[in-house]
């Protein structure tokens, strides 16, 4: 290298004579419009692209840092998106499933509601739902998910209700054991599990068996799920078993509901109540 | 008074490049008469010489023959450059009257070459076989015609 170096400092001015030639056909090349120059100017271009895209590849450390500074900001708004993105995806799972249910069950008709409030550590748990008097809300109408069975409505407004959940001292209606059709009622004494009271004894019911509503409530259709049998104890007193029921809609996550539009029967009722009566 | 005669033999050169050398082409390879008078030059007064005296017969082949200004002028003013590495003052006979100066020559005239059909070989307009004979052929015929010179001029020569 120094050897050559100190050729060309020696030779200087051989070298600056041959410089300034080249650089005169150079321009002499470049400055005319022949197919030769043409050629020369197609290559030229490709020579300074190949260049551009070595140098290309060393990084400017200005440039990166701005660069980083923009890509830490998009991939804060990208974060932002792809999380309402899965909200939404959610909710889309949860109503295509709620719609599933809807078409299976198309003899009925159903309000849809959010689920804008509730509480769910009191004796008396309840949901506020967005959904009132102008959208044809009754008080007792069932609320249900794609789950199963909510509870019913408890008080109407003009656009909110409140509907009373399972979970609720005074929460009551009639059910029945799927498999077997041995009925009961329905009710919660506290905890996490619903109990299944008025079964005898000696009444056909297996844990993992499957609670529905029965014909017998006035309030619910028949035939939609509560939950699933945990827990049967035939130690305690009396005639009747004690069964627990763990629900089927997961209330902590509880976000859309349906109002069945079920006809409250007030013949059946009024017939009922007669031979209560007597 | 050295450097005049050298302009009118290329002047002459040039006049022949222009009306004998088509007629001589063999297989449409012309030989290359300018670049042994830039070889000669070149090693007769040097570098700089050499490399003036391709610039300027190289233009005025552009302007004449080629009608491509600044090609022939930069490949002859290499090739005459390259020729004036060769140049050694107490060597100047052993280089331009015996069979280095073919040698010399052959070697220029491929740089010549390789510079003057630079644009059509890296725009990929020619054939592998029609590379090997631009090249090579034009640089062979150039080589072979120098040979004249130096057996008609060089006393070195004729005394073998």
């Amino acid at each position: 290298m120094l050897k050559i170096f100190s050729q060309i400092t020696q030779h200087l001015k051989e070298y600056l004579i041959l410089s300034a030639l080249v650089l005169i056909s150079l321009l002499l090349i470049f400055s005319n419009t022949s197919h030769k120059s043409h050629l020369i100017s197609k290559i030229a271009v490709e020579v300074a692209g190949i260049s551009k895209s070595i140098t290309g590849v060393i990084p400017n450390l200005y440039n990166l840092r701005a660069e980083n500074k923009e890509l830490r900001k998009t991939n804060i708004i990208l974060l932002n998106e792809l999380n309402q993105l899965r909200e939404e995806k959610l909710e889309n799972i949860r109503l295509r499933k709620l719609l599933g249910f809807k078409e299976k069950n198309n003899n009925f008709e159903f309000i849809p509601a959010d689920v804008v409030g509730k509480t769910l550590i009191n004796p008396y748990n309840y949901i506020v739902l967005n959904a009132g008097l102008d959208d044809g809300v009754e008080v007792n109408m069932p609320i249900i998910c794609e789950s199963g069975v909510v509870g019913k409505i408890m008080k109407v407004g003009k656009k909110y209700s409140i509907g009373m959940i399972l979970f609720h001292k005074d929460f009551r209606t009639s059910v029945k054991i799927q498999r077997s059709r041995v009925d009961g009622i329905l009710g919660w004494n506290g905890g996490e599990y619903l109990t299944m009271l008025n079964v005898p004894k000696t009444m056909d019911v297996e844990i993992g068996d499957v609670v529905v509503t029965s014909e017998y409530s006035t309030i619910f259709p028949p035939g939609f799920e509560i939950g699933v049998v945990t827990e049967i104890d035939n130690s305690v007193q009396g005639l009747f078993k004690l069964i627990k029921i763990k629900p089927s809609v997961d209330f902590t996550k509880l976000e859309e509901v349906f109002i069945v539009k079920y006809k409250y029967d007030f013949e059946r009722e009024e017939i009922e109540q007669t031979m209560m009566g007597k | 008074m050295a450097y005049i005669r050298y302009f009118v033999a290329g002047i002459i050169i040039l006049f022949l490049h222009m009306i004998i050398v088509p007629l001589i082409a063999i297989e449409k390879v012309p030989p290359d008469l300018m670049l042994i008078l830039i070889v000669y030059i070149a090693l007769k007064n040097g570098q700089i010489a050499g490399s003036i005296a391709g610039f300027v017969s190289g233009l005025l082949i552009d302007f004449f023959v080629d009608f491509t200004p600044g090609i022939s002028a930069l490949a002859k003013t290499i090739s005459g450059f390259v020729a004036g590495y060769f140049y050694n003052e107490t060597k100047i006979e052993i280089n331009t009257e015996t069979i280095r100066f073919p040698g010399i020559v052959l070697l220029c005239s491929l740089i010549n070459n390789l510079i003057y059909f630079s644009p059509e070989i890296l725009a990929q307009e020619f054939g592998e076989f029609e590379i090997l004979k631009t090249i090579l052929a034009r640089a062979l015929y150039t080589t072979i015609l120098s040979l004249i010179p130096l057996f008609t001029i060089s006393k070195r020569m004729r005394m073998v």
